[in-house]
């Protein structure tokens, strides 16, 4: 075994939860994330991996109030209230990434959590259970983009005793007085937030609005990297670009988002350096996540020519928001993201993105545990075949390798490839 | 089983659709089922980790027979995409969603009347009549009556002396659910009511009449509440209950409804689960229940989160149980068989 696999396999084994409370542990982390051994060679990459770094070493060394956030449940909420966000479906893939996956599959598994189950909320559970994610002293989630997320967070907060603040999302056409009402629910979850944080409802107001304008400077760069990967050649492969998930879910509010965005969007103005992908041949969008465990694809795609331009799940899905109305804001932009509502409205805006990007082919990666995206693939894909754009439903697995089938999707994306 | 539609059919799918709001507007709510058998053209459209119910209930939309028009609870994943497909694929004359909360609070509540609001609007368009208060209250007042016969039988259930075979006593509310022409029935329809047996309570979300309960009765089980939102947690409105009059308008009603509906025996779905669980608890301490078999759907979350937590409070009260995990099509039931002997012999 070569020595890097030797001595990662040796962390994962000598990992426990206590270590991740130790303050010495998190200084050797982020030391080595700032050396050359372990600094992404992308600016704005190594300025997130500072920032996650620094906010999960706050969360587990109880630095803040904790709080747990689903993926759809606006940062700028947590951040402006002054508490440290936690989202276990980011860490679920982190994990996954870092090789301790399994482990924490197995340990769901064993409390009779069924397999059937989105195998990011599993590992999120195993690691509860196993002690190695932060405690938290509040949860909040949104109804979409799943029902993983309320009803797995519902079940933690009961482990851990914390309040469980879930926000209702009007999953169909909100009807009139929707957004006022879920605009109230978002200031309720505020309140409470502010309570754990110990800030006046002045100071929490203050701070959310203050997150909104950041927010908004981070979209606005943002959307810049949006313009770039729009021409060709594309500087960024999505297939890299779905690692940085966590910087759109959890950082949106911060002075670090700002930076990462700004940093991505100059470096790509720049051509993308090393994240530039090589002899482009097909523009590809691609529909929900990928697997975060090594594969031969990304390789795959590279081969054949194949980039990735443009993400459903990594854009800048909402309007500018005003910081004056800031709840009100923070309902449309749940309200923006294209999984909320009808299927045909996630198809309407595939198709757009399709035409934007000027892609040749679209693949929607079903994820074996999400009915709410794999459950509508079929007509997704109709809709994007009726603007004549070839589209490809690749059936996989996010996070629970045992579940991959290597061969079987290499065959299938690379018939497709060769089809356009 | 066959199921009668005509016109004014609306096919329904979850125990939290306010049926009363369907019969004020002058419909017919009949609950679907689902087709007999494979689903492949549903499972092409929906792919084969989604729900087996919602499966079955699509591939009867497509081949048919299906009522022309359907009323979807928003209550899961499952269901939303149930929606979205039967829209695109089944040409429906009528199709209308609505949000469900997952909880029983102030502001979910209010969001819950605002969909049934919407409901009784998308109703009146589609009928071309407006929903009355005297209208629904006389809707409530039937179902409340429809509910009080349940409500006795399920009563009886738990005498050994009146108790009826569980495919028998699951096919009261199926038959009044589904307005079917032949109430389903099996094997275990055969047994005649007084039949003795192990008393055990089956929980579940829904279970295909005519096939899984059966084993359990073969197997020397005596079903003294069937805890599944196709039989007993069906039974949405008390003796207790006492609607507001007609006079004040339809508002007060509507408000009425939506509280009746989000207070009653919760579904795993809602986040008051371990209410759930020591309703259940009492009623096995109550029926003299020795064990509880639980059923979930594959591909149910809603339930499948809960199953870990529902097993520990059962074991916590000292009650055996026994998890038989279901496709909805349940016609490979040796192994059931198997496991469910088992469990009988040890309780």
């Amino acid at each position: 075994m070569p020595l890097v696999e030797t001595l990662g396999e040796r962390f994962r084994t000598s990992l426990s939860p206590e270590m991740l409370r130790s303050r010495a542990f998190w200084k050797v982390v982020r030391g080595v994330a700032r050396s050359p051994l372990g600094r992404p060679g992308s600016p704005a990459e190594a300025a997130g991996l500072q920032y996650a770094l620094r906010s999960t070493s706050d969360a587990f060394l109880a630095r803040r109030p904790v709080a747990w956030a689903s993926l759809l449940f606006p940062s700028e909420i947590v951040h402006g209230s002054g508490a440290v966000s936690f989202y276990p479906e980011i860490a679920a893939a982190v994990l996954t990434t870092a090789g301790m996956g399994e482990r924490f599959l197995e340990r769901a598994a064993a409390e009779g959590f069924s397999a059937d189950l989105c195998s990011f909320h599993r590992i999120a559970i195993g690691a509860a259970l196993e002690g190695f994610l932060p405690a938290p002293d509040i949860i909040l989630s949104t109804s979409c983009l799943c029902d993983s997320a309320p009803l797995s967070f519902a079940g933690l907060s009961r482990l851990y005793g914390v309040e469980h603040v879930s926000i209702e999302v009007p999953a169909w056409g909100p009807p009139a007085g929707e957004l006022d009402a879920m605009a109230g629910r978002l200031e309720h979850a505020a309140r409470l937030l502010a309570g754990v944080s110990g800030s006046s409802r002045r100071e929490a107001d203050s701070g959310i609005a203050g997150a909104i304008e950041l927010s908004n400077e981070a979209r606005a760069h943002g959307l810049r990297v949006e313009q770039q990967r729009q021409g060709e050649p594309c500087p960024l492969d999505g297939w890299q670009a779905l690692g940085h998930m966590a910087a759109l879910a959890a950082m949106p509010g911060t002075r670090d988002c700002v930076e990462f965005y700004r940093k991505l969007a100059s470096e790509l103005e720049k051509g993308g350096g090393s994240m530039a992908p090589a002899g482009q041949k097909h523009r590809l969008l691609w529909m929900h996540l990928k697997p975060y465990f090594p594969t031969g694809l990304p390789e795959l795609l590279r081969e054949k020519g194949a980039v990735i331009v443009c993400e459903e799940y990594n854009r800048m899905f909402w309007p500018l928001m005003d910081p004056s109305r800031p709840y009100h804001s923070l309902a449309e932009k749940v309200l923006s993201h294209p999984s909320v509502g009808p299927a045909s409205r996630r198809a309407d805006r595939m198709v757009e993105l399709a035409r934007s990007y000027g892609v040749d082919g679209a693949v929607h990666f079903s994820h074996r545990g999400c009915r709410q995206s794999s459950g509508c693939a079929r007509q997704v894909r109709d809709g994007l075949s009726r603007a004549g754009i070839r589209t490809l439903v690749l059936e996989g697995e996010c996070l629970d390798r045992r579940e991959h089938s290597e061969g079987q999707l290499r065959t299938r994306l690379e018939a497709f490839i060769e089809s356009l | 089983m066959r199921t009668r539609f005509n016109s004014r059919s609306v096919g329904w799918f979850c125990a939290y659709t306010p049926l009363e709001l369907i019969a004020a507007a002058g419909l017919e709510p009949v609950r679907l089922f689902g087709a007999a058998g494979a689903t492949p053209t549903a499972d092409s459209i929906l792919g084969t980790s989604m729900c087996p119910y919602v499966r079955a209930c699509l591939e009867q939309g497509l081949a048919g027979p299906a009522p022309r028009a359907v009323v979807v609870a928003g209550c899961c994943d499952n269901l939303r995409r149930l929606y979205d497909a039967w829209e695109h694929y089944c040409g429906p004359d009528f199709t209308y969603m609505f949000d469900v909360p997952h909880e029983r609070t102030a502001p979910a509540l209010e969001h819950y009347l605002r969909a049934i609001r919407g409901l009784a609007g998308a109703l009146e368009e589609y009928t071309g009549q407006p929903v009355t208060a005297g209208a629904l209250l006389e809707a409530i007042e039937e179902r409340r009556r429809v509910e009080a016969r349940l409500g006795a039988a399920a009563l009886e259930q738990s005498r050994p002396e009146d108790r009826l075979g569980s495919e028998e006593y699951m096919g009261l509310f199926i038959a009044e659910q589904a307005a079917s022409a032949d109430p389903p029935g099996g094997a275990a329809a055969a047994r005649r009511a007084g039949s003795p047996g192990k008393p055990v309570v089956v929980t579940g979300n829904i279970i295909r009449p005519g096939r899984l309960l059966g084993v359990v009765d073969s197997c020397g089980g005596a079903v003294v509440a069937l805890d599944l939102c196709s039989a007993d947690r069906s039974i949405t409105w008390g003796p207790d209950h006492s609607p507001p009059d007609a006079q004040a308008g339809l508002e007060p009603l509507l408000a009425h409804l939506a509280e009746t509906y989000l207070e009653r025996n919760p579904c795993p779905r809602m986040f008051e689960s371990m209410e759930r669980h020591q309703r259940l608890i009492e009623d096995c301490r109550r029926l003299g229940a020795r064990g509880v078999i639980i059923v979930p759907l594959m591909f149910c979350d809603p339930f499948l989160y809960d199953l870990p937590a529902l097993e520990r409070s059962l074991d916590g009260a000292g009650i055996p149980s026994l998890v038989v995990n279901s496709d909805y099509i349940d016609d490979n039931l040796g192994q059931v068989l198997t496991r469910v002997e088992a469990f009988m012999e040890m309780i």
